[in-house]
């Protein structure tokens, strides 16, 4: 009986400073996860501009208004397109970059590594501004170099479509650098004999980077594919705020940009909110559909 | 797994970052804040050390000097008048305030409505040494521009006046005389095509923001209002429609001139690639010494004998002090700085107009004139100008973002009847 009190007695002991050890971090974690979120969803069902004393219960009507409102839709629209070419630029031609660095090339690996990731080092302002003299159709140098061959470029800043691609393309040399630096520390843990066996077999390139280094890499790639919608959408705030200020008429703001225009440009910060946690709602269901059907297939080397 | 757990709290963490400006709440301290017995007053502005900046300090240097009750400390406020605007709503709400803000014309109304400030009405009628300030300072329509209904808001400090920059290489390449600068909209149209024509390149850009401050000048001075007595939108009238159809006959039938963002169309200007351009009197200094050639402006057209009626930019000083001891300290140095002595070095320094008429008999801002002849363009305009229209309450910011997205649908090739007429629905239904 008695050796049975001791070891329940132990057991609380060894809780009560497992508590203790959590205690920093989960206390950080309430400040700072999730007092926020309960506030934003409280935020959410009201209307209130951020400084007025009186706050409007509103119940639902912030989902609703944002629900039926054509400009909810020409975000998403839009949100999806940054994604797409996102992923395209920042997620599938890094890990082929990356393939060909580590597997293919022979000479001048390190040249092209720091090339490639020298762009990452410039701030995300400076490199808007940067594209905004490069790409100006009248007076910049690839709008003198369209100019000289007969071509007369559209004002990107105001067609809808293409102010998306070059806000990208800002995001883009940001994260490439870095994106391009993890698939090249993931390539390199992919043992180098099943390699050379396979060019010794003659499997082609292709095969090679498809049926051995993409599976042997994919807990890598799909950190990096996350981290690629995840932080682009992030990473693309500053050129819209820098350049465009979501115009053309919402033709390039996304879902973070708008989240942020109703909070800090109309002051509605219950609309905000709600956009707020419909954004998270959307991410929380992909995230399931990702642990459901990706992590599965998905190699871990521990 | 652990990389997915972590990003799904950067996740949650962004998304949250939106709710943290809420937070914290408290009362605004009564007392006014003191360093080694000076009474503290915290001077907000929104002007950059190559943009005003040097003469803010310099007024606030003169200032601490010439006394030693008070001590000025200035603020600079990143991102414009937005951005010192949130910056104010942050503070506010955490109890904090600035002594003196300094407000975008365009806030007014949201700024009366949404924050606590002393009018200067209230704070001359205090000071027994000169209780005539105002009337005896400034013209009545000058006061105007920072007054909502029958309420002075804050003093007007900075203003600006939209006008007409050209390049005359180009006019004179397209056989028209820099001399003879175009006095209607009808003339902008037939210059702007003959410089397309002649020399390839684009013959006018009108400053394009998100915002509704150089289309409302040429709206209004087609004779269309934007705001009824009413507080109801009211531009979707064939006077508006008619000034639109001849910006956007220019953009899309012509091609002679430029639909692109602000800052893209202005350095399209510097490098000698646009004849004229809309912009603000505020960049006269910007605008002169960035272009390749010699710049020359006049006044904003008129729409054929039709009065030329243009708002006015900039910003006004409000009193948002707490404390009546801070209050007046703020007081004291508004009263400081709008002496002509520093009004002419900021109009110099900046290309703004003076809020006070006599500051033109400075010797200073004669010489200035006479060096940047565009200065005096824009000082004449002074009577033609009227408030920026701010509308009521919280659609305020809101209506500048719908008027910036009306003009681009209508650039873009919308029929101006149906954009005007949605706009205006929808605005007024935001009024309700």
């Amino acid at each position: 009986m008695k050796s049975a009190d001791d070891q329940s007695a132990y057991r609380r002991r060894e809780r009560r400073l497992a508590f203790l050890f959590v205690l920093p971090s989960l206390a950080v974690f309430i400040l700072f996860m999730f007092y926020p979120l309960l506030y934003t969803l409280y935020l959410s069902f009201f209307k209130w501009n951020m400084v007025s004393p009186k706050m409007k219960f509103v119940a639902l009507d912030n989902y609703v208004n944002l629900l039926t409102d054509p400009v909810t839709v020409t975000i998403a629209e839009n949100t999806l397109l940054y994604i797409v070419i996102l992923v395209l630029f920042n997620f599938l031609l890094p890990y082929v970059l990356a393939f060909v660095n580590t597997f293919l090339m022979k000479k001048g690996k390190y040249i092209y590594k720091t090339l490639l990731f020298s762009s990452s080092l410039i701030a995300l302002v400076v490199g808007a501004i940067l594209f905004q003299w490069i790409f100006n159709p009248v007076s910049g140098p690839v709008g003198a170099i369209a100019d000289a061959v007969g071509v007369a470029l559209p004002a990107w800043s105001k067609t809808p479509g293409l102010v998306i691609l070059v806000i990208s393309l800002v995001a883009v040399y940001k994260a490439f650098g870095y994106n391009f630096l993890i698939l090249l520390s993931g390539m390199n843990s992919v043992p180098e004999e099943l390699i050379e066996a396979a060019k010794l077999e003659k499997a082609p390139n292709s095969n090679i980077f498809t049926k051995i280094v993409v599976p042997l890499t994919s807990s890598t790639a799909v950190y990096i594919l996350i981290m690629t919608i995840v932080q682009g959408l992030q990473y693309v705030f500053t050129p819209i705020k820098v350049l465009t200020q979501g115009g053309p008429n919402d033709a390039s703001s996304n879902i973070i940009y708008q989240g942020y225009d109703y909070a800090f440009t109309f002051y509605e910060t219950g609309m905000s909110a709600a956009l707020a946690i419909i954004t998270m709602l959307i991410f929380l269901v992909l995230l399931y559909l990702e642990f459901r059907f990706v992590e599965k297939g998905v190699y871990y080397e521990n | 797994m652990k990389h997915l757990m972590k990003w799904l709290c950067l996740l949650l963490a962004s998304v949250m970052t939106f709710a943290l400006a809420g937070c914290g709440g408290g009362s605004a301290p009564k007392e006014a804040t003191k360093e080694n017995g000076k009474t503290v007053v915290t001077f907000w502005h929104v002007y950059t050390k190559n943009f005003g900046a040097p003469v803010i300090k310099q007024m606030v240097d003169d200032f601490n000097k010439s006394q030693d009750k008070i001590l000025v400390k200035e603020v600079y406020n990143p991102d414009m008048y937005p951005g010192l605007m949130k910056n104010l709503q942050a503070d506010v709400a955490s109890g904090k305030a600035p002594s003196i803000a300094m407000i975008g014309y365009n806030y007014l109304d949201y700024f009366n409505e949404n924050f606590q400030y002393v009018s200067p009405e209230e704070l001359a009628k205090k000071d027994t040494k000169d209780p005539d300030y105002l009337s005896k300072t400034f013209l009545p329509n000058v006061l105007g521009l920072a007054k909502t209904g029958d309420t002075q808001v804050g003093l007007p400090f900075s203003i600006s006046a939209p006008l007409l920059f050209y390049n005359p290489d180009l006019f004179t390449a397209a056989g028209l005389d820099p001399q003879a600068a175009p006095k209607t909209w009808q003339e902008v149209q037939d210059y702007a095509k003959k410089i397309h024509d002649a020399t390839g390149e684009y013959g006018f850009y009108m400053q394009e923001y998100q915002d509704n401050w150089a289309t409302q000048g040429l709206l209004t001075s087609n004779g269309a209002v934007i705001l009824d007595e009413n507080k109801k939108a009211a531009f979707a009238s064939k006077e508006s429609e008619e000034a639109y159809q001849l910006y956007a006959d220019m953009v899309l039938k012509d091609q002679s001139a430029l639909h692109i963002a602000a800052d893209e169309g202005i350095a399209s200007f510097y490098s000698g690639k646009v004849g004229m351009l809309l912009g603000t009197s505020a960049k006269i200094g910007t605008i002169t010494q960035s272009s390749s050639f010699n710049v020359m402006a006049c006044p904003f057209p008129a729409f054929g004998d039709k009065k030329v009626e243009i708002p006015a930019g900039g910003n006004f000083l409000a009193v948002t002090a707490q404390s009546e001891e801070e209050q007046q300290a703020a007081w004291e140095f508004i009263k400081f700085i709008m002496q002509p002595k520093y009004l002419a070095a900021w109009t110099i320094n900046t290309g703004y107009l003076p809020p006070r008429q006599d500051v033109v008999n400075e010797p200073s801002v004669q010489e200035a004139i006479a060096k940047t002849p565009a200065l005096k363009v824009a000082f004449d305009e002074l009577p033609s100008l009227t408030p920026w229209v701010a509308f009521p309450g919280d659609v305020g910011v809101k209506a500048e973002k719908m008027f910036a997205d009306m003009r681009d649908r209508i650039l873009s090739g919308e029929a101006p009847a149906t954009a005007l007429k949605e706009t205006q629905d929808e605005l007024n239904q935001l009024l309700k």
